[in-house]
C-alpha cells in the first residue's frame, strides 16, 4: 500500500507550503489596501525597480523550486521503486483488468476465475475485483475499446486504460476490506456508471475464489 | 534585456532568444526515459521551428525596411468573409459529402476578384491629394503634419477618386 | 463602404459616408473594428456556453437527477468546456490585443488587417459549425474538450455533429492564428519610431510572448485535428496505441501553451491596471518583461504533464518544468504587489477586478504545482479536483482579468463610462459566486468524485458540496445579469461620456480620443513624447512642474515627491 501514505506526505507538504504563501500574499495585500488606500493621502512612489531585490528573490523562488522537484521526483520514484519491488515478489498475485464500453472484466492469472458485469443503474451489477490481503498483486490493465481509467479513489490507485498497450498497478493491499472503484477517464454515455467493487480477502478465502472458478465469496 | 539600451529596430533577437531557449529544452528530453521517445523532441523542434521562421522574417523585413508604422491600409475586407467562406463549405463538404463542393468556386470567385480591387496600388501615396485618404498618414508627432484645410481637399478627392472608380457621374 | 475613411475625426466626415452602417462593420480593415468584432463574439458566446453551464449544475445539484439525458449532459459539457476555451476566452485573449497593441506602440493600423479580418471570419465560421452539431441527428459533440480517440472516432462517436465539431476547431483555431500572427508583427515591426522595445507597455509585452506561444503551439491543434478528421473517416486507426498517444502529444502540446494564452494577457491587463490605478510606473518592469518571455518559452515545454497518468510519458521531465515555471510567475506576483505597496490606491471598477484577480489565480497557480506533481496528480487528475484547479485559473483568474479589461477600456471603445454602482454589484456577486461555485470542488475530487459525470448516487455523498456549488452558479448568473444591464442602460442612455483619458491613464491608448480616429492618432491627438513605457505620467509630470533634468528621466522612473491627486 504505497500510494495512500505517499500522496498524502506529497499532498498534505505541498497544501502546507501552498497555505502558508496564500496567507503571506494575502494579508500583504489586504494590509497594502488600506494603507495606501487614495484617502490615506500617501503619495504614489516614484520608484521603478529594485533590481537586487528582485534577483535576489528569484534566485530564492528557484532555490524552492529546486527543492519542490527534488522532493517530488523522490516520492515518484519510491513509488516506481516499491511498484517494481511488488511486481518482481514471487507470491506476486496477477490480475488481467480489462475495461471496455462500460464496465470491467477482472480475469486471474493463478486460477480459473474471472469475473465481470454490466456496470447498469443496479449497483448489484457491478462486478467485483477479488484481490488477496497482504501480498503484491499485479493489475495488468487493458482496453477493448476507448480509453478508461481505473480508479480507487479511497487507496489513491488510478492508472488510465488504453487499447492496444498494457499499463500495470501494482500494490499491496495491507488489510482486508470493500472499496469503491471507478472509471475517472470519460469513455462516453454510461461512464458515471462504470463502477465496480475491490474486495481484499484473506488469503485462505482468495484460494477459494480462484477455485471456485470466481462463484464463492 | 537590458533596458532601453536594447535597438529599436532588431526585434528578432526576442524571437532568436525564445527559440534557442526552446531548443535547449526540447533537447533536454533526451535525459529522460520517454517511452514514445522521438515523437515529444520532434514535436517541441517542430514548435521552436515554427517560432523561429517568423523570427527569421522579422528579421528580413526589418532589414529591408519594413520596421516603422503601417502607412498602407487596403479600403475593405470582402476577400476575407469570401475566403473564410470557402474555409466553411469545404469544412462542410469533409462533414457532410462533395456536393457542397459545388458551392465554392462562387466565394472563391469574389474573393480572388476583391483581393485584386482591395489592394492599394503601390503609388497611392503619391496619387494627387492622396495623403490622408487611401493610406494613413504617419503618425503625427507633436504637430500637425496637414492642416485641416489641406484634409479637407483631400476628403474631397478621395470622394471623388471612389465616385469615378464605381462608374458614377463626376 | 469607405472603411478606411480620411484619418479624421468623426465630424470631418460627410453625411453621406456610410462609415457607421453593417456593410462598413463587416468589411473594415480597422483593428478596432476587427477586434470588437471578435471581442463582442465572445462576449455573447460568453453567456451562452455560461448559460449550459447552468443546465450542467442544475443537474448536478442533487443526486440521481435526470434533467437531460446522459448524452446530452455529454453534449453539455463538451461544449460549454471546448466553447469558453476555443471561443471565449482564448479570442479575448487575442483580439484585447489586436485592439490595444496598434494603440499602445502608436501605429496607425494593424499589420495586414485583412488577414486579420479572416481570422475573425474564420472564428465565426468555426463557432457555428460547433453550434449546427445542436442540430443534428444525434446531437452535438459529446467527447470533451480534449476530443481524445478512439472514443472520437466515427466509431464511438459516430454523430456528425463530432465532425461539425473538428472541423469548427480548426476553424476557429487557424482564424486566432491569423489575428495573433498580425498582432505579433505590428508589435515588432510596425511601431511608432520612438516607441522603442523597452517603452512598451506591460500589456503590448504580454502579447508578445503569448503570440510566440500561439506561433509555436497553436499549429499542433491543427495537425491534431486532421489526425482526428482522419480518424473520422478511417477510424482503424485508433486501434494502435502510437496514434492514440500521438493524439495526446499533439493536443496537448498546444493545449497546455493554451492555457497561457488564456493567463499572460490578463496578467497584461492587470498590471495596467494596477499601476494606473496605484498611479505609478509598474514595479519591475524589466523584471516582468523578462520573465513573461521566459515563462511563454517553458510554457512550450510542460504538455506532458496531462499525460502522468498515462503511464506512457517521461513524468520527471514534465514535471521539473511545470515546476519551475512557478520562478516567472513568482516574478510578475512579485511585480502587482510592489507596485501596490508603493501606489496611490483608487478603487474604481477595473481595479477591484484586478485586485481580486490576484489572490484568486494564486489558489489556480498553487493548486497547479500540485498537480504538477506526479504522486499528487495520479490521485487527483480527472477529478473534480482538476475542474476547481482550472475553474480558478480561468473563471476566478482570466474572467476577472476580462472584466478589469471590460471597465478598464469600454470608456475607450466607446466613448463612455459604465456606471459605478452596478459595476460594484458585478463585482461582489462574482467574487462570491466564483468562490462558492469553485471551491467546493476541491472537496468533491479529494472525496473522489470523477469530472464528466453525469449524476452521482446519494450514497456517494457528493450532495452537500454540489448543493453549495451550485447556489454560487446562481450568484455568478445574477453577476452576468447586472453587467448586461449596466451596459444597456449606459449605451442607451448615453448620460456619461467617457472624454479622453477618464482614469488618468499611463499608455499612449488615452491620448487619443474616445473612441479612437480610424487611424488611432490625427492631428487633435497626436503623440505625446514617449520616453518610457508610461508616456503619459511622464507627460503629467512634466507638466506638474517637476524639476526635469533633461536627460531620459523616465526609464527609470523619474523622481516624484509628493502631489497626489
Ligand atoms: C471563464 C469561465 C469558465 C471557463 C473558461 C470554463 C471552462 C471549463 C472547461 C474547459 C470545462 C471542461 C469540460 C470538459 O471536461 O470537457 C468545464 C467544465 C465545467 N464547468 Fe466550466 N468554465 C467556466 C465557467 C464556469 C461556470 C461559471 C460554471 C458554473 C456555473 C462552470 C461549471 C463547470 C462544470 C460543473 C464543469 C464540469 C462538467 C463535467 O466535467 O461534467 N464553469 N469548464
Ligand atoms: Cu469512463
Ligand atoms: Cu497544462
Amino acid at each position: 500500500m504505497s500510494f495512500l501514505p505517499i500522496f498524502r506526505d506529497i499532498f498534505w507538504l505541498e497544501v502546507a507550503i501552498a497555505a502558508g504563501v496564500f496567507l503571506v500574499i494575502a494579508v500583504l495585500l489586504a494590509v497594502t489596501l488600506y494603507r495606501r488606500r487614495a484617502g490615506a493621502g500617501r503619495p504614489a512612489s516614484s520608484r521603478a525597480d529594485n533590481l537586487p531585490l528582485e534577483i535576489g528573490y528569484a534566485v530564492g523562488l528557484l532555490g524552492v523550486a529546486i527543492f519542490l522537484v527534488v522532493v517530488t521526483a523522490n516520492a515518484n520514484h519510491r513509488q516506481e521503486q516499491v511498484q517494481q519491488a511488488a511486481r518482481a515478489a514471487p507470491d506476486v498475485a496477477r490480475i488481467d483488468v480489462t475495461g471496455f464500453q462500460w464496465c470491467w472484466e477482472f480475469a486471474h492469472r493463478d486460477g480459473p476465475a474471472s469475473e465481470t458485469g454490466t456496470c447498469a443503474e443496479d449497483p448489484a451489477t457491478r462486478p467485483t475485483l477479488v484481490v488477496p490481503a497482504g501480498r503484491p498483486v499485479e493489475l495488468r490493465l487493458t482496453s477493448r475499446d476507448v480509453v478508461h481509467a481505473l480508479w480507487i479513489p479511497d487507496l489513491a490507485l488510478k492508472s488510465d486504460v488504453y487499447p492496444d498497450h498494457t499499463n500495470v498497478l501494482a500494490t499491496t493491499f495491507t488489510e482486508p476490506g470493500t472499496w469503491l472503484g471507478r472509471c475517472s477517464e470519460f469513455c462516453g454515455t454510461h461512464h458515471p456508471t462504470m463502477e465496480f467493487w475491490v474486495r481484499a480477502v484473506p488469503e485462505q478465502e482468495y484460494q477459494q475464489y480462484l477455485a471456485s472458478g470466481g462463484a464463492s465469496v | 534585456m537590458t533596458g532601453p539600451a536594447v535597438k529599436a529596430d532588431a526585434p528578432a533577437h526576442i524571437v532568436g532568444l525564445w527559440a534557442t531557449l526552446n531548443a535547449a529544452l526540447a533537447g533536454a528530453i533526451v535525459l529522460y526515459v520517454e517511452p514514445l521517445f522521438p515523437l515529444p523532441l520532434v514535436l517541441h523542434l517542430v514548435g521552436a521551428a515554427l517560432v523561429t521562421i517568423f523570427g527569421v522574417a522579422v528579421l528580413v523585413a526589418g532589414r529591408r525596411g519594413g520596421a516603422g508604422p503601417q502607412l498602407r491600409l487596403p479600403y475593405r475586407s470582402v476577400a476575407a468573409l469570401a475566403g473564410a467562406t470557402v474555409a466553411l463549405l469545404l469544412a462542410l463538404t469533409w462533414v457532410f459529402g462533395l456536393w457542397v463542393l459545388a458551392l465554392v468556386p462562387y466565394p472563391l470567385l469574389v474573393a480572388v476578384v476583391m483581393v485584386r480591387r482591395e489592394r492599394l496600388p503601390v503609388d497611392a501615396t503619391t496619387q494627387a491629394g492622396a495623403p490622408g485618404t487611401r493610406s494613413p498618414v504617419p503618425v503625427p508627432v507633436e504637430r500637425p503634419l496637414t492642416t485641416p484645410e489641406v484634409c479637407a481637399r483631400a476628403l474631397e478627392i478621395h470622394h471623388a477618386q471612389q465616385r469615378r472608380g464605381r462608374g458614377e457621374a463626376t | 463602404m469607405t472603411a478606411t475613411e480620411p484619418d479624421r475625426t468623426q465630424q470631418d466626415v460627410p453625411p453621406s459616408s456610410r462609415r457607421g452602417t453593417a456593410a462598413a462593420w463587416l468589411t473594415t480593415t480597422d483593428h478596432k473594428r476587427i477586434a470588437l468584432l471578435t471581442l463582442g463574439t465572445a462576449l455573447v458566446l460568453f453567456v451562452v456556453v455560461g448559460l449550459i453551464a447552468l443546465v450542467v449544475r442544475a443537474q448536478l445539484t442533487l443526486p440521481d437527477q435526470h434533467l437531460v439525458s446522459n448524452d446530452l449532459y455529454n453534449g453539455l459539457f463538451t461544449t460549454h468546456g471546448s466553447g469558453m476555451i476555443y471561443l471565449v476566452v482564448t479570442p479575448i485573449a487575442i483580439a484585447l490585443g489586436l485592439y490595444l497593441v496598434p494603440l499602445q506602440v502608436g501605429a496607425p493600423a494593424v499589420a495586414a488587417p485583412r488577414l486579420a479580418m479572416a481570422g475573425f471570419w474564420l472564428y465565426l465560421a468555426g463557432t457555428v459549425l460547433i453550434f449546427a452539431g445542436f442540430a443534428t441527428a444525434l446531437g452535438p459533440a459529446a467527447g470533451g474538450w480534449y476530443a481524445y480517440p478512439p472514443l472520437n472516432s466515427s466509431r464511438y462517436l459516430p454523430g456528425a455533429g463530432q465532425s461539425l465539431w473538428i472541423a469548427g476547431v480548426f476553424l476557429a483555431v487557424l482564424g486566432m492564428i491569423f489575428q495573433a500572427g498580425t498582432v505579433l508583427w505590428t508589435a515588432l515591426l510596425k511601431r511608432a519610431r520612438s516607441v522603442t522595445l523597452m517603452r512598451m507597455p506591460v500589456f503590448t509585452w504580454s502579447t508578445i510572448a503569448t503570440n510566440l506561444m500561439v506561433i509555436g503551439a497553436f499549429p499542433s491543434l491543427l495537425a491534431a485535428m486532421a489526425l482526428l478528421g482522419w480518424g473520422r473517416v478511417f477510424p482503424d486507426i485508433f486501434t494502435e496505441n502510437l496514434w492514440n498517444i500521438a493524439y495526446q502529444h499533439l493536443f496537448w502540446f498546444f493545449a497546455h501553451p493554451v492555457v497561457y494564452v488564456m493567463f499572460f494577457p490578463f496578467v497584461g491587463v492587470v498590471a495596467e491596471v494596477l499601476s494606473t490605478f496605484a498611479g505609478r510606473r509598474f514595479f519591475g518592469y524589466r523584471a516582468t518583461v523578462v520573465s513573461l518571455l521566459v515563462f511563454a518559452a517553458f510554457s512550450m515545454s510542460v504538455w506532458g504533464h496531462h499525460m502522468f497518468s498515462t503511464g506512457q510519458a517521461s513524468n520527471d521531465y514534465y514535471s521539473l518544468t511545470s515546476i519551475l515555471l512557478l520562478v516567472p510567475a513568482g516574478v510578475e506576483y512579485f511585480g502587482f504587489l510592489a507596485t501596490l505597496v508603493g501606489g496611490h490606491l483608487r478603487f474604481t471598477v477595473p481595479m477591484l477586478f484586478a485586485i481580486a484577480f490576484v489572490p484568486q489565480f494564486l489558489v489556480g497557480g498553487l493548486t497547479g504545482i500540485m498537480v504538477a506533481t506526479p504522486v499528487i496528480d495520479y490521485q487527483v487528475t480527472d477529478s473534480y479536483f482538476i475542474v476547481a484547479h482550472w475553474h480558478y485559473t480561468l473563471a476566478a483568474g482570466s474572467l476577472f482579468g476580462i472584466f478589469a479589461a471590460f471597465h478598464f477600456w469600454f470608456p475607450k471603445a466607446t466613448g463612455l463610462l459604465l456606471d459605478e454602482r452596478l459595476g460594484r454589484w458585478q463585482f461582489w456577486l462574482l467574487v462570491v459566486g466564483t468562490n462558492t461555485t469553485f471551491l467546493p470542488m476541491f472537496w468533491l475530487g479529494l472525496a473522489g468524485m470523477p469530472r464528466r459525470l453525469a449524476t452521482y448516487l446519494p450514497q456517494d455523498g457528493f450532495t452537500t458540496a454540489n448543493v453549495i456549488s451550485s447556489a454560487g452558479s446562481v450568484l455568478i448568473a445574477l453577476s452576468v445579469i447586472v453587467t448586461i444591464a449596466n451596459v444597456v442602460t449606459s449605451v442607451r442612455d448615453r448620460r456619461r461620456p467617457a472624454g479622453d483619458d477618464p482614469w488618468q491613464g499611463l499608455t499612449l491608448e488615452w491620448a487619443t480620443a474616445s473612441p479612437p480616429a480610424p487611424t488611432n492618432f490625427d492631428d487633435q491627438h497626436p503623440l505625446p513624447r514617449i520616453r518610457s513605457f508610461t508616456p503619459l505620467l511622464d507627460e503629467r509630470e512634466r507638466e506638474e512642474g517637476e524639476e526635469r533634468t533633461g536627460d531620459d528621466p523616465a526609464a527609470h522612473g523619474g523622481l516624484r515627491s509628493g502631489g497626489s491627486s
